[in-house]
């Protein structure tokens, strides 16, 4: 199907803007935010629940915590199979979420255009702006879409499923000719999926050519979705 | 309310807030020849939002994964590289467990800022 509506990022032609210059184009796919909000860990140990979303799949989502004063990316939290956002212990501490309209085992085959940065132009004195019930029109981080502060937009989501002896190593490739923005999620159980970064246990990692991922001591039998998008971090 | 614009796959529909983008900023920290020894900070850039919002930390060394890039934080044995934010700023620290290894090389830092707030 051709492209019917395309808005390219400020400063960029949207007659040749490559893929990640785009900030809006009906064959790709966004980021929609399904629930967000602040959760406070109660005292105790043991498993909490930070939210219910009742997406009835498992979510991509991201966590932050604080702290002391500030705040920093999180990578213990897991989504389970009774739509549940969950941590354990952190008894007191305080975390931020993000719950996506993205259903992690689901499969998106990836979409690409143009790859090739495209021209120039002045600073763009329009653009697409879509204000969300109830948010003010000044505040930008309230707009459900604004071309000038584009959405992350996937590239590819790909599922598999692993059970040979660890160490589990693998990568997804991908064709950005750029590193791209990426999220890369492990199944811990048969029923809970869980964001990973870089531990002992685990290493994710990108580069301009494909998402890599080694994990040595994954369960023995467990799924991987690695969800790229088009949006580059070189 | 009633959708009043909706375009297909998902990408612009009112009532689905999207995750948006602000800034993409960078710095890098050379590793000094002691690296600092508890949690110390190495690095900073400034986002200029006035809130603290959603971001996402990279690093790229050539000691870690053939030099591709990853997120923070980063932790093994030896030491820890995190970043946080505030209203301000985005602080990149080292934080060092155990002196037998050290870093090494130059790492530099890129963070994806976006314009969601988290606080």
């Amino acid at each position: 199907m051709a492209v019917v509506c395309r808005v390219s990022r400020p400063g960029k032609r949207v007659t040749d803007a490559a893929d990640f210059e785009q900030a809006l184009n009906d064959q790709f796919q966004g980021l929609p935010i399904v629930s967000q909000g602040l959760y406070t860990s109660p005292a105790g140990t043991g498993d909490k629940t930070v939210t219910t979303h009742g997406l009835g799949y498992f979510p991509a989502h991201i966590m932050f915590i604080k702290v002391g004063s500030r705040w920093e990316y999180f990578f213990g939290g897991w989504v389970n199979s009774s739509d549940q956002l969950q941590i354990n212990g952190n008894a007191g501490a305080q975390f931020y979420y993000f719950i996506f309209a993205v259903n992690i085992e689901t499969n998106i085959t990836q979409i690409t255009q143009n790859t090739t940065a495209g021209g120039s132009v002045g600073n763009p004195t329009a653009g697409v702006r879509v204000r969300h019930a109830g948010g003010a029109d000044g505040a930008n981080k309230d707009l459900d879409f604004d071309s000038k502060n584009p959405p992350l937009i996937i590239h590819s989501l790909t599922n598999r499923t692993y059970s040979s002896a660890p160490p589990l190593d693998d990568n997804v490739s991908h064709n950005l000719t750029r590193v791209p923005f990426f999220l890369v999620y492990l199944r811990l159980t048969s029923t809970r999926y869980g964001l990973v970064s870089n531990t002992v246990d685990s290493t994710v990692s990108a580069s301009n050519s494909a998402v890599f991922y080694i994990f040595l001591n994954p369960p023995a039998t467990t799924k991987v979705a690695t969800l790229i998008f088009k949006n580059p971090i070189d | 309310m009633a959708i009043v614009c909706k375009i297909t796959s998902s990408n612009l529909e009112s009532g689905k807030k999207q995750f948006k983008e602000s800034q993409d900023l960078s710095t890098t920290w050379v590793v000094p020849g002691t690296p600092p020894t508890g949690k110390t900070q190495i690095a900073s850039v400034s986002h200029g939002l006035g809130y603290v919002p959603a971001f996402f930390p990279t690093f790229q060394n050539a000691g870690f994964a053939s030099g591709r890039r990853s997120y923070l934080p980063q932790q093994n044995f030896f030491w820890r590289l995190s970043a946080e934010a505030d209203t301000t700023l985005i602080r990149f620290f080292f934080e060092e467990f155990d002196p037998f290894q050290k870093p090494s090389g130059t790492y530099t830092f890129k963070v994806r800022v976006a314009l969601d707030q988290i606080e």
